[in-house]
């Protein structure tokens, strides 16, 4: 199911993400976007409630580190166009943090392996405010994000078998600052425009909250509730986004 | 492009005539270790297939009167009669094939023993023995053309694995080793081996353990090409011994690696297990989930329709 669910948002997005014609010319509505970015994860496992004992299961066999996790997101511009662009989109990413299982006995880390790998896949809700730079030339665009978020999640162990999947549902919001980089040279960004659609390229800082952990179940009572993914920090990814 | 180079090809395969490429396979090519090294009608001596293409001079024109030969050397060249204990096979060809033809894609079944016997190579060498396997076309007894090939019979064993260390996991052994330097054979492979201790060791075990403690009938083994193998299917809290050999790609096995290392499986929980015996109460699966991949497709399908209409 996971890597199905992975590939669909992936086509998915790479069909939304269209290129615009090549005689578009500034001040013309863009028709969708590609990103990619790069940020730090840490999944608030330890923090649910009812856990026992010191460290918690993921600093037990994970340690304090953050992962690296990578996002692919397409987007496509609705029909609207005042103060800023609209866009709906998807994403897709990939985490994994490897560990060694511990011993029943005694707790301590063993020689055995252990991996809990999430491809978390995300819907998007984005307004771009490029009116800075369509109309000022101002290199900055700042925007705004929601979105609905689902981590498929699996864990192995030594022998590298899958002990146990899922998937858990949440939320994210927050927004970003992007860096027009067609500023540094306009012809340039005019003849990728004119031989591959792109627009504008762009950098991005990217600030999300998320709460991941099937829309609040995990703050129950109920003795199946749901772990909680949400990023033990507000996530940070810095991204390369490229406007059609 | 690919046309125009191909109608050249084609215009100029009949000028090339006698040019074309001649060669010998062996099928299995080896090298093979000592254990194939065995008197012919022994059921370790391996079958090999020989095919080969081969072309007569140019103007000559092959048919009755024309034989090939298999032989069998350890040294010389093929171009030249050999001795006749070297002939392996003969045969004579009985077809005549027009001018500027050869005789494509002809095979003969041999065994290594024949090829041993033939080239005077010995199975009981120190040393890799190399027999260099020709086949000849002859003309009246004369060799007119040959093609060649070369068979490894390796006799040497690589070095022993040194510095086997074996570490406790879930029914299973991660055991790790490096490359001994006691032989200049490479290992291509390195078979793990652990022995359950016999009960008259268990209580008083020696140090270093040896190889009389180990139940060697109730041995459990696992292969790799790496220098470190998780060796599963054992029982937690069984003491074994563990050995490990370092395999050429002859097939030769080093001795083991002594003295024999000491380790015993205990149970472990990976992450999964962990969280639930910290009490954990996710509980895996899409419980929650199909609604949220319903919402999640639901959404993208509306996109598709912005996407045509704009």
């Amino acid at each position: 199911m996971t890597p199905r669910l992975a590939l669909t948002a992936a086509l998915l997005g790479a069909v939304l993400a269209s290129p615009a014609r090549a005689d578009d010319g500034p001040g013309v509505p863009s028709t969708g976007s590609f990103e990619v970015r790069v940020g730090n994860y840490r999944p608030k496992i330890d923090a649910q409630a009812g856990l026992t004992g010191s460290p918690g299961p993921y600093q037990a066999d994970f340690g304090s580190g953050r992962p690296t996790i990578f996002w692919a997101h397409g987007a496509k511009a609705l029909p609207w166009h005042a103060a800023g662009t609209l866009e709906l989109g998807l994403g897709v990413g990939y985490w994994s943090a490897k560990g060694h299982a511990l011993f029943e006995v005694s707790g301590l880390p063993s020689s055995d392996r252990t991996t809990f790998s999430v491809v978390p896949t995300e819907l998007t809700a984005t307004w771009r405010l490029d009116l800075l730079w369509e109309r000022l030339s101002i290199p900055l665009v700042p925007y705004a994000r929601a979105s609905l978020q689902r981590y498929n999640w699996w864990v192995t162990g030594a022998s590298g078998a899958t002990t146990k999947s899922g998937a858990t549902n949440g939320y994210g919001y927050g927004g970003g600052l992007a860096l027009v980089l067609d500023f540094l040279d306009p012809m340039l960004a005019r003849e990728q425009q004119a031989d591959s659609g792109v627009k504008h390229t762009m950098l991005t800082v990217d600030l999300q909250k998320t709460k991941i952990d099937d829309f609040g179940s995990s703050s129950g009572k109920s003795p199946t509730r749901s772990w909680d993914l949400s990023n033990t920090k507000t996530d940070l990814t810095f991204g390369l986004l490229f406007v059609f | 492009m690919l046309r125009r180079a191909l109608l050249v090809a084609a215009l100029l395969a009949p000028a090339a005539g006698w040019a074309q490429t001649v060669s010998l396979t062996v099928s299995p090519p080896g090298p093979f270790g000592k254990a194939a090294c065995v008197a012919a009608g022994n059921a370790n001596d391996p079958a090999l297939s020989l095919s080969w293409t081969v072309a007569p001079p140019s103007g000559s024109v092959l048919g009755t009167g024309w034989t090939y030969q298999v032989v069998a050397l350890t040294s010389g060249g093929c171009s030249t009669a050999p001795a006749q204990a070297n002939v392996v096979n003969t045969a004579t060809i009985q077809a005549t094939l027009p001018t500027g033809s050869y005789p494509a894609g002809t095979t003969d079944t041999l065994h290594l023993s024949d090829l041993v016997t033939h080239s005077g190579a010995s199975c009981t060498a120190t040393t890799d023995q190399t027999i260099t396997l020709c086949v000849q076309l002859l003309n009246g007894g004369s060799v007119s053309t040959s093609v060649s090939a070369t068979v490894t019979v390796q006799l040497g064993a690589p070095s022993i694995p040194v510095g086997v260390g074996a570490s406790p996991g879930d029914s299973a052994l991660n055991v790790s080793w490096a490359d001994g330097t006691d032989s200049t054979v490479a290992a291509t492979s390195y078979r793990v081996e652990a022995s359950p201790l016999l009960a008259s060791c268990v209580g008083a075990i020696p140090s270093p353990l040896t190889v009389a403690c180990l139940d060697l009938n109730n041995s459990v083994t696992g292969t790799t090409s790496n220098h470190s193998l998780r060796l599963g299917g054992l029982t937690n809290g069984v003491a074994y011994g563990v050995r490990v050999y370092a395999t050429s790609s002859g097939g030769n096995d080093s001795d083991p690696s002594s003295p024999p290392v000491l380790g015993t499986p205990q149970p472990t929980r990976d992450f999964w297990g962990q969280y639930v015996s910290q009490g954990g109460t996710e509980q895996g699966g899409c419980a929650g989930g199909p609604a949220g991949l319903v919402s999640l497709l639901a959404v993208a399908g509306l996109l598709l329709t912005f996407r045509r209409r704009s």
